[in-house]
């Protein structure tokens, strides 16, 4: 195993991580350097997460062991379709968010800035980790990085509100993270093994056990507290709107990692054990992905915070990408990868553009954007894309893995979640049309002095704005991957 | 295996102190107003799982798994000794707690300096 | 805060400060063949500093021992760590396989060798994270 390739899966993990330890100390050196540190060392984990990807189409997904020790003793990475599509995901749209962010650091100061980078990349090493982690005590050790650096991150601004909202996402996200190490618990002694893959196979005898049940219930609730499925949620809204600059950016990120551990969990731990026995688990997700869906995004119509609404708005994603699980055929988890990413980048467009109408209109409530479509007609415009195709207008992305959740849907008999689905995209259009309608079609009432943001700042925008639609148009770039993925997780976990 | 067996009931006591850490650790979190008291009821429950865990790794008889001097490779007679797992993957555990114990004190710090109060219903009102 | 004015406290934590820092580099090299580990020993060390900063005089310890040089001492620490596992790549071998090192010595002192830099690393590390907060937390500033 002399190949670098064959080492991807831990090099895509040990860059952002060992980028996120050099850089400050060169940023002691050489101030001003850290931003560059740190994107070199995204753009290097960003070409690493393609050359995964590639390799894993031409030969297959394939186990990596630390230390060379195999998986009964060992820890195992498994690099398999999925894990790589949202590897990509992930530090593509980190990579994009950093080289964006030289302006909005601004606010926090050096030193805090400082701080800022490094969460910022040990997210992305402990995101990366997550996906792609075949050990489940490795997941969660990795869940609790990620979710501590999420901590930091929201607090880091140090001012009262943000140190509340870390404090209560603290507390939430703790008692998750007690409840997914019980759940690894009653796992582990009942099979012995902590390797996904051969615990799967231990657990189909015993998958009657109450200890196994009790376990499957704390992992999924565990993890369902983490990704902010609805009655669980919140932690969101104040995490998000308190949270300094691009921060969210990388919680949005966070969460869909969360949802891969929580489709590794469904399909590759219980997918056997699941098939032998009947408890309601997918219709049980199912109906909580379609209530967050409707419920979050009825708040969102309520907010006056843009912030707030996004994070509602991303509450309702979860929900469906949960639903299109719950549907658990191939075009259902097909349609719920989809989403995952086409949601990430239209949620990342947005708010790196909600960033910089902050920054440079100091707008951060709705009834404010009046006029804004004059004032900052570049941004906006941007805007009006990504948030099309969060409301899935035909031919971006939203509407293709809407289309796809729904007729998965349809054809699994389940009309009533396709419904809700086609009711959830007139909601969305609802709380996204006020926004653009009084952008563009409002005067604003007083004069004010609004400069469109520098181009340095736009192209960043433009990229992920852009790929939120271009993603439905040229859909079969990332089918290609995500058609194996929901293949290899249906067929039992490969 | 009935439950209202009293030798069950006797013979799992790791997991009834488990249990019941984890109920004051919850009631702990829920009832308590202090910010700091909630983040100790969050600790106590952590400290039940990892009595949970290292209690699973236990065998009757079984002596602590550390190699000792002058042992060789193989050994020259069965040992029985405890399962290590658990107790590594709980170091693992106890860092990860006390990294969060740590950000989270830090937290009640700064909002003690700022707000002059810890308790939770009235800082809630202020998010 | 000033120095400590009590004359018990201030004597005992001189005394003791030595004992524990031994103890501690105790704890760190004996990590891979008994109890202990890099963990447990940066703890002490650090238990021991944070001691003569209670005992002795915090401004001073601050001074000599800046946020900026700790996170320094720490990101050091990580980064040895990383070093040491990506030295198993270059030498043909898996992540953190330290067998495959091309040192002029037998198997087993190579894997003595690299557990302990993996230790000193990991004590480092914790040792300036947790002095780091231990500042954050009493130093006034945050």
């Amino acid at each position: 195993m002399n190949d670098i390739l064959s080492h991807l899966p831990i090099l895509i993990v040990m860059i952002p991580i060992s980028t996120a330890f050099i850089s400050p100390l060169a940023g002691y050196l050489f101030l001003g350097w850290i931003r560059r540190i740190a994107l070199l060392g995204l753009f290097i984990n960003l070409i690493c997460s393609l050359l995964l990807v590639l390799h894993i189409t031409t030969s297959g997904p394939f186990t990596y062991h630390l230390a060379g020790v195999a998986p009964p003793l060992g820890i195992a990475f498994y690099a398999d379709y999925l894990g790589a599509c949202i590897s990509v995901l992930i530090s593509g749209i980190a990579f994009i968010s950093i080289w964006y962010s030289s302006d909005s650091i601004g606010e926090l100061g050096e030193r805090k800035s400082l701080f800022f980078y490094v969460l910022l990349l040990l997210s992305v090493g402990a995101m990366q980790g997550t996906i792609i982690t075949a050990d489940l005590f490795t997941l969660f050790i990795l869940f609790e990085i990620l979710a501590i650096v999420m901590y930091g991150l929201v607090a880091i601004r140090g001012d009262g509100r943000g140190l509340l909202a870390g404090y209560k996402y603290l507390l939430i996200g703790s008692a998750g993270s007690a409840m997914i190490l019980i759940g690894i618990g009653f796992l582990y002694i009942t099979t012995g093994t902590l390797n996904m893959h051969m615990m799967a196979d231990l657990l189909v005898p015993v998958s009657d056990s109450y200890t196994v049940l009790a376990g499957l219930a704390l992992l999924i609730a565990g993890i369902s507290t983490k990704i902010g499925l609805f009655p669980l949620h919140i932690w969101m809204p104040d995490a998000y709107a308190y949270a300094p600059s691009i921060a969210p950016v990388f919680s949005t990120l966070a969460l869909k990692a969360g949802l891969v551990a929580l489709i590794r969990v469904i399909f590759i731990i219980f997918g056997p054990s699941l098939a032998v026995q009947t408890i309601p688990l997918y219709s049980m997700l199912a109906i909580l992905g379609a209530v967050a869906i409707i419920f979050c995004s009825v708040i969102a119509i309520r907010q006056v915070d843009i912030r707030k609404m996004f994070a509602y708005s991303t509450g309702a994603n979860i929900g469906c990408v949960v639903l299109g699980i719950g549907i658990a055929t191939e075009a259902g988890l097909e349609g719920a990868i989809l989403l995952m990413i086409t949601h990430a980048t239209a949620k990342a467009g947005l708010f790196l553009c909600a960033d910089t109408i902050l920054i440079q209109a100091g707008i951060r409530y709705i009834h404010e954007f009046r006029g804004v479509g004059m004032a900052m007609p570049y941004t906006m415009a941007a805007f009006a894309m990504a948030a099309l195709s969060m409301v899935g207008i035909p031919l971006s992305g939203g509407f293709v893995s809407k289309i796809i959740i729904s007729s998965a849907a349809i054809a699994s008999d389940l009309l009533l979640y396709a419904i809700i689905i086609l009711f959830w995209t007139l909601l969305t259009a609802v709380y996204f049309f006020r926004i653009l309608n009084s952008a563009y079609f409002e005067e604003a009432d007083r004069v004010r002095t609004i400069r469109e943001a520098p181009i340095n700042v736009l192209i960043p925008i433009y990229l992920l704005c852009t790929a939120a639609i271009l993603l439905g148009i040229f859909v079969e770039v990332p089918m290609g991957i995500i058609r194996p993925a929901a293949e290899l997780l249906l067929g039992g976990g490969g | 295996m009935n439950i209202i067996d009293p030798g069950f009931i006797l013979g799992h006591y790791n997991y009834w102190v488990a249990i019941i850490l984890i109920m004051i650790g919850l009631y702990t979190m829920i009832a308590k107003r202090n910010l700091i008291k909630k983040f100790i009821g969050l600790n106590i429950i952590e400290t039940a799982i990892f009595l949970f865990y290292i209690s699973l790794g236990d065998v009757t008889g079984g002596i602590a798994p550390i190699f000792a001097e002058g042992s060789t490779n193989p050994p020259d007679a069965v040992i029985l000794y405890a399962n290590p797992l658990p107790s590594a993957m709980m170091l693992t555990a106890i860092v990860v707690t006390l990294c969060m114990t740590a950000l989270a004190l830090s937290f009640a710090v700064l909002i003690y300096r700022r707000y002059k109060t810890l308790d939770a219903r009235r800082l809630m009102e202020l998010l | 805060m000033t120095m400590n004015d009590d004359l018990i406290v201030r004597t005992v934590t001189r005394r003791m400060i030595p004992f524990l820092l031994l103890f501690g580099a105790y704890i760190l090299l004996h990590g891979h063949i008994g109890a202990g580990g890099g963990f447990q020993a940066g703890i002490i060390i650090t238990s021991a500093i944070i001691l003569a900063a209670i005992g002795g005089d915090l401004k001073e310890i601050r001074s000599a021992l800046s946020c900026r040089t700790l996170f320094a001492i720490g990101a050091v620490g990580s980064v040895g760590i990383t070093l040491v596992g990506i030295l198993g790549i270059l030498a043909g071998g898996w992540f953190f396989q330290y067998g495959s090192l091309p040192l002029p010595y037998s198997q087993e002192i190579i894997h003595l060798i690299a557990i302990t830099c993996v230790e000193i690393g990991i004590g480092v590390a914790v040792f300036g994270m947790m002095f780091l907060i231990f500042i954050a937390i009493a130093g006034g500033e945050e």
